[in-house]
């Protein structure tokens, strides 16, 4: 859980993991729930969830001693591990049919006469969002799920903070046009 | 809860399409949108086993990365290999405590591991692990561990493999070497026993500071000696904050919705980024209203408003405008008017409401019989034994029973907060003081003045918790008595003694010159002579601070070979008005670590409390085990909650009077040490 300690207390509890993995326990005590509740939403099943979670964390054990503090939070840190895990995930399962290229896929055909079912129902708008593009998805789910900074988006996705705030535009402008304009509150 | 603009959205967003509020609108609204799965619940039992697995991972790294064999024989390159080859060997059999059976082979060497062990600075709330790497008799393994300094503690398995073992009082000690020894008598369930015994060594942290009060941030500014311990936790929103059932830990809803457990002892976490706007303590942790649903543990419950969260045993109780429900949403009680507000006492045995009409109502949520018993300014607090309620009323405050029996308990007027103690004290807020009224109606008194929004008793009622400006704060209120506050000491003196001691322990060891005066330099010269060694202390802590003067206990070595000495300080202002060290002088702490130990005193107007390491013997306490000298008619009380001995003095010390603590022989632990004479000389 995104427990926000203060930035010098995680580098110093960062710097203890780096010379004490037994430290680890308490980066993992803060982050977990961010961490698994990120990964479910992108898994949507329990098993598939858990798999990857411990995935994402004991690679970030078995990494930290090279982690670098590059100034954006550990947890961005975590999450670009998360969304590599889960790509790989989908990656591994799904050789040739992607799931995120079959939702990229979708836009604009099935899935768009379940999204005007919903277009009523405001908490369903992310049905909507996971309509669109894969990158642009995920920095609509970091950026309005996860509360990141688009620094920190950049980081996680490995792009310019530039590119984040293009797909975000993109996929603000795109949920507004899906859902209809009564739904705006 | 509304959550503020990101401005980082707007900022976007006028970017890209300047000029479009509406996209610029949406996007805000977005955030606000709960995504499916984003408040995803995982399986404790997968989250714990996790975090095993990724502790036992961090052992074989740890391992890994420190090769003592290495340390041991690092420089001669020609002994590496030997040193190497001896270290693996020696890996193999030793490790934190790996206990070889001499007669058997490697499947049935029985080793534990603690992720604590070496560890020097852990949290004072937190369960001393042990790893075996094979199922374990349980009560071989309770029987076979030995806790020092003396610890009365629980023990639970979560694993055949894992035990979790935590302190009856709810914290370890702060500032203090543990030393866990699993004796060679602990079996596995097929009955190998541990060669050797396994020692687990760590220290736990410092308490968080808790400074004194100063005139711009805390509410007993002015001449208001009945608080102490006066601390902000963190910012708070709207909803009060709710004390956990062991009142270690306080559940604060902050400004952003988001829902925090603010550990007493130290630290906060977020346990729910956002949109909560009530929480209430439930046995098994916090229950909170988010979004709309009521969430306690695994179970949600959607489709309510709810007024109030209660608990009839473990069982969630949800008060509505309507009535009472449980978590199935089936109704408990129905009440005969719209419920503008709910309280549920703390047995689930009854609950109160404000009507639409103003009127107070008692309901017995066994039969849901509705009484109507008055007109009522506000909802006040239960009775520790919850069979009478206390609120404010015209001018008055009063109390009534379950059967809608009214008594007057005080006129005081302007009451918006009211809290009722287990021990029988009720704080009243006015919003420009704080009064206390036994719940006799006898003894009113005024605390202090200021804003005291909300104040909460914790369940122990030693300190309780309040809202201002903005933020939940917590203070102590010692005792039925008026009770004074531990003497004013500036937060600038605990900052001074703080930088002298990690100046002598830099370097050479030599304090900056600068926070000695001359006669201080004279006196560090001399000190020098009998302790060569000053500046090599492995660790440090406070054991009293008085304006003017500090005893600060140095520690040496670690393990069994820790030695201490404390150093009394002298503290004057130069022309100036900067700190300088004036006087120090050392005295050995004999047979440190072989027994119980202070760890802090502190000094009030009629209460000294002497805060010990150990668990003791409330025996040895009251049969003369810690006095003040020549105080005969002294009040002798022990809080096992913080290993706290209280000493008042009835008519209170004596200003500018020299005393002299004594903890004698008598004292005993848990574990029947007696206590090694100590003596500490305060003025009050």
């Amino acid at each position: 859980m995104s427990t926000l300690p203060s930035r010098e207390d995680e580098q110093a509890l960062v710097e203890r993991a780096k010379r004490d993995p037994s430290a680890f326990g308490e980066l993992y005590d803060l982050y977990f729930l961010q961490i698994y509740r990120f990964v479910y939403s992108r898994m949507r099943d329990q098993a598939a969830a858990e798999d990857v979670t411990s995935e994402v964390f004991m690679k970030a054990l078995k990494s930290i001693g090279r982690y670098q503090d590059t100034g954006k939070p550990f947890s961005a840190w975590l999450y670009q591990i998360a969304v590599n895990s889960v790509a790989d995930r989908y990656r591994l399962a799904r050789p040739v049919e992607d799931i995120d290229e079959q939702r990229d896929l979708a836009v604009g055909g099935p899935a768009l006469e379940e999204v005007a079912a919903q277009r009523d129902e405001l908490r369903r708008i992310w049905s909507v969002v996971e309509t669109l593009p894969r990158q642009q998805r995920i920095a609509m789910v970091l950026k309005f799920q996860e509360d990141m900074k688009i620094e920190d988006i950049a980081a996680v996705m490995g792009k310019s903070p530039g590119a984040v705030k293009l797909l975000i535009h993109r996929g603000v402008t795109r949920v507004r046009q899906l859902v209809g304009g009564e739904d705006r509150p | 809860m509304k959550a503020p603009r990101d401005p980082e959205l707007d900022a976007l967003f006028e970017e890209l399409s300047p000029g479009d509020r509406e996209l610029q609108d949406f996007a805000q609204m977005l955030r606000s949108v709960p995504r499916p799965g984003a408040s995803a619940d995982p399986d404790p039992a997968f989250r714990h086993a996790l975090r095993r697995r990724l502790m036992q991972e961090a052992w074989k790294l740890s391992t890994r990365r420190q090769p003592w064999y290495r340390r041991l024989f690092s420089t001669p390159t020609g002994l590496a290999w030997a040193g190497a080859a001896v270290g693996a060997l020696l890996i193999g059999l030793a490790g934190l405590a790996v206990l070889a059976h001499p007669t058997h082979g490697p499947e049935t060497t029985v080793s534990v591991v603690s992720p604590l062990n070496d560890a020097r600075t852990v949290a004072v709330v937190q369960p001393i692990e042990l790893d075996f790497n094979q199922p374990m008799d349980t009560r071989s393994v309770e029987e076979a561990v030995k806790i020092s300094p003396a610890t009365r503690v629980s023990y639970q398995w979560v694993s055949p493999t894992r035990v979790e073992i935590t302190p009856m009082s709810g914290t370890l000690a702060p500032n203090t070497q543990y030393r866990v020894v699993v004796a060679p008598t602990a079996k596995t369930r097929d009955g190998t026993t541990l060669g050797k015994p396994a020692v687990v060594t760590f220290v736990t942290t410092a308490p968080p500071a808790t400074p004194g009060p100063t005139p711009s941030q805390s509410p007993t500014a002015g001449p208001a000696p009945q608080l102490g311990g006066v601390r902000e936790l963190v910012p708070s929103g709207t909803p009060a904050p709710a004390w956990s059932a062991d009142g270690g830990t306080l559940y604060v809803v902050g400004p952003d919705g988001s829902l925090k457990a603010v550990t007493i002892a130290g630290g906060t976490r977020t346990l729910v980024p956002g949109g909560v706007t009530a929480v209430a303590a439930g046995p098994s942790g916090p229950a909170y209203v988010a979004n709309g649903q009521v969430v306690y543990g695994q179970t949600t419950v959607p489709g309510l408003q709810p007024l109030a969260l209660g608990f009839r045993g473990s069982a969630l109780l949800i008060g509505t405008a309507q009535g009472v429900v449980d978590a199935s949403g089936t109704s408990v009680a129905a009440f005969a008017e719209t419920a503008r507000q709910v309280d549920i006492a703390p047995d689930g045995a009854h609950a109160v409401y404000l009507g639409a009409s103003g009127t107070l109502h008692v309901v017995d949520l066994s039969t849901g019989k509705d009484v109507a018993v008055g007109t009522a300014a506000g909802l006040g607090d239960w009775s520790g034994s919850a069979d009478r309620y206390a609120y404010p009323g015209a001018g008055v405050v009063q109390v009534t029973d379950m059967a809608g029996d009214v008594s007057r308990l005080v006129g005081v007027g302007g009451v918006t907060g009211v809290s009722w103690s287990g021990a029988s004290q009720i704080l009243l807020a006015t919003g420009s003081d704080l009064e206390m009224v036994n719940a006799d109606g006898s003894g009113l008194h005024r605390v202090a003045a200021g804003d005291f929004e909300q104040p909460e008793w914790s369940p122990s009622g030693e300190q309780f918790a309040f809202k201002r400006n903005g933020a939940v704060w917590v203070a102590q209120l010692l005792g039925s008595l008026p009770s004074e506050s531990p003497s004013p000491t500036t937060g600038d003196e605990q900052g001074f003694v703080q930088s002298f001691l990690n100046g002598a322990a830099s370097g050479s060891g030599a304090p900056a010159s600068g926070q000695l005066d001359q006669n201080g330099r004279q006196a560090y010269q001399r000190l020098l002579q009998t302790q060569p060694n000053f500046g090599g202390f492995s660790r440090s802590y406070v054991v009293l601070l008085q304006p003017g003067r500090a005893v600060v206990r140095l520690i040496y070595g670690q393990g069994v070979t820790q030695t201490a000495i404390d150093v009394t300080l002298t503290l004057v202002r130069d022309a100036e008005g900067n700190l300088r060290v004036h006087d120090l002088s050392a005295q050995p702490v004999a047979n440190f670590g072989k027994g119980p130990q202070v760890l802090s005193v502190s000094v009030g107007r009629n209460q000294v409390r002497v805060q010990f390491d150990s668990d003791l013997m409330a025996s040895s306490v009251q049969a003369g085990g810690v006095v003040l000298e020549g105080v005969s008619n002294l009040q002798v009380a022990y809080d096992a909650s913080s290993r706290t001995v209280i000493l008042t003095v009835p008519g209170g010390l004596a200003s500018g009077s020299t005393y002299t603590l004594q903890v004698t022989g008598t004292l005993e632990d848990v574990s029947q040490r007696a206590a090694t004479p100590y003596e500490l000389s305060f003025t009050a």
